[in-house]
């Protein structure tokens, strides 16, 4: 069946506020998105690096007998199954991460030796805590647990930043009904004239929706492309950033697809939400 | 039955007020011409209101086309208001799009086929003399003007039952003569006619239409015509 022209409800201005309206949610549902995908990354990755990964740490005093058993602990840890690789850091990187931590290579303190070990998948590093006893000063830093407080908060990042994009969602729902009632009211006349005529609910819903449609589509892309913007803004400074930190910050292509999609759903939801909105209210008419 | 329009104990009511209209029982033959006049503000308007399905009534039983449609689902009022051609004491056109499109509404609204709305638009539109304008917008044209495209657009499906109000309220008596003419035309090839009008000179063009008189809301009945309609009319001169 062929539509009506969308013509019949005189406009005044190609855009009406919704499209701002929208614009606006969408980048901050884009932006939430983004930022719940790329924390998403980070906490995986994070886990997924650590879980079978532990740092075996050998101290003394003595630096020769520091050497002596990072020595030992090296070939036993290498003579067990269910080591992978057991590597030694170098002494520069261990000063480097002592600094980070606010430690002073001037203090004269003894830095430890530290030995980067791989675990077979499913092992736990605890395990090796009973094998390593016999050498003295050998101590194990089971790394997902001296990481787990920022897991947490990158767990508790991606909720919020979900519960945004939602909470996004929902307001556009919302402006969409508000539009969808508006646009009802500003049409009555035209609306009153199509029904006489013979025109049907849907008919006359399927004009709303078009017309809110389009302007929640216009609005959604505004805002979705000011989003992406945004992000490679924020991703072009990221990269200075993300030498030799926990890698996995940026977006996939997969999650490039899942913002492309947001200003369509919200533009969908638009749609969806005018026709519910017109139809419940012409029901009611006489 | 062949009536299109029966009315039994109808009664109107607009909000607490007392009833707009009254009591009202008749019948409209099919191929039948109306003629209902009465004072301003006698209900006449209110009336065709019921008869349009643009209102149900407060009391009483209506059916159009030998349905009851006071009790009908909503959801098949279109189909009814679709044999149904109306022109407004307002004209009520759509003022974004053009006299062309107007007219054309109800086609699209049935969704004739675009080949069938451009003849039969064109055809209507040379016949009230505004094939010229047929792009202007309505609210570039005079009240005649505006008036002659509601007539065309409510005759341009060939409804089965023509409801006017006023048609000829804001031409020129030979335009107004025109617009009878169409309307009687119509009414020879079937359809049944109903018009709404103080115009002395239309009432006392057709002395063989059927008067309906209000007056504060009931009706009289001066001919008799509504309570025993006469037989189908023989053309008229
Ligand atoms: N929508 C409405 N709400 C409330 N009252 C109304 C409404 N429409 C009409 N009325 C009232 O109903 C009465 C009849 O009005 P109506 O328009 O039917 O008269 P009419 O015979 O068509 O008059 P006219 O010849 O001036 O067109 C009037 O008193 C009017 O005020
Ligand atoms: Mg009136």
């Amino acid at each position: 069946m062929t539509g009506l022209a969308p013509d019949l409800l005189a406009q005044r201005r190609l855009l009406g506020p919704l499209a701002w309206v929208i614009a606006a949610i969408c980048l901050i549902a884009t932006l939430a998105s983004a930022t719940a995908l790329t924390l998403d990354h980070g906490a995986r990755s994070l886990a997924g690096s650590l879980a079978g990964r532990a740092t075996v740490e050998v101290s003394s005093d003595d630096p020769v007998e520091r050497e002596r058993h990072a020595e030992a602990a090296l070939r036993l840890l290498r003579g067990r199954p269910e080591i992978v690789a057991a590597t030694p850091v170098s002494q520069a990187e261990v000063a480097r991460l002592a600094e980070q931590l606010g430690a002073d290579a001037e203090d004269g303190l003894e830095l430890p030796t530290l030995i980067d070990v791989t675990l077979r998948p499913g092992v736990s590093a605890d395990a090796l805590t009973a094998q390593l006893l016999p050498i003295p000063g050998v101590r194990l830093l089971p790394q997902a647990q001296t990481l787990a407080p920022l897991a947490a908060v990158l767990e508790a990042l991606d909720h919020v930043a979900l519960g945004v994009a939602l909470v996004a969602a929902v307001s556009a729902l919302l402006a969409s009904g508000l539009a969808a009632h508006a646009a009802l009211a500003a049409h009555e006349a035209a609306a009153d004239i199509l029904h006489a005529l013979g025109a049907t609910d849907r008919q006359l819903s399927r004009l709303l929706e078009r017309r809110i449609g389009f302007e929640a589509l216009a609005g959604a892309v505004l805002g979705s492309l000011m989003g992406g913007g945004a992000i490679l803004f924020i991703a072009a400074k990221l990269q200075g950033l993300d030498k030799g930190q926990v890698t996995g910050t940026s977006l996939h292509f997969g999650d490039w697809a899942v913002l492309a999609a947001i200003p369509l759903l919200l533009s969908a939801a638009a749609v969806a939400m005018t026709r519910v909105v017109v139809m419940a209210r012409l029901a009611k008419a006489a | 039955m062949a009536g299109i329009v029966e009315f039994q104990k109808v009664g109107l009511r607009y909000g607490r007020g007392a009833e707009t209209l009254s009591d009202l029982d008749f019948v409209l033959e099919r191929g039948s011409f109306h003629l209902l006049t009465g004072p301003s503000g006698a209900g006449k308007s209110s009336l065709l209101s019921l008869i349009t399905l643009a209102r149900r009534p407060s009391r009483g039983l209506i059916r159009l086309f030998g349905e009851d449609v006071v009790t009908i689902d909503r959801a098949r009022l279109p189909a009814f208001r679709r044999r149904i051609g109306i022109v407004y004491q307002d004209f009520r056109l759509i003022p974004s799009i053009s006299v062309f499109e107007n007219v054309a509404l109800p086609l699209r609204i049935v969704g004739a086929h675009p080949n069938e709305i451009d003849a039969s638009v064109t055809e209507l539109l040379a016949w009230v003399g505004l094939d010229a304008r047929a792009r202007a917008l309505p609210s570039m044209l005079s009240g005649g003007e505006q008036q002659r495209v509601a007539i065309a657009r409510a005759v341009v499906t060939r409804p089965d039952l023509i409801v006017a109000d006023e048609p000829t309220g804001n031409v020129d008596p030979e335009m107004a003569g025109r617009i009878f003419h169409l309307l009687e035309s119509l009414n020879r090839l079937g359809t049944t006619v109903l018009i709404a009008t103080h115009d002395i000179h239309l009432i006392g063009r057709a002395p063989q239409a059927a008067m309906m008189r209000l007056n504060r809301g009931t009706l009289d009945d001066p001919t008799g015509a509504l309570r025993h309609p006469p037989a189908r009319q023989a053309p008229y001169p």
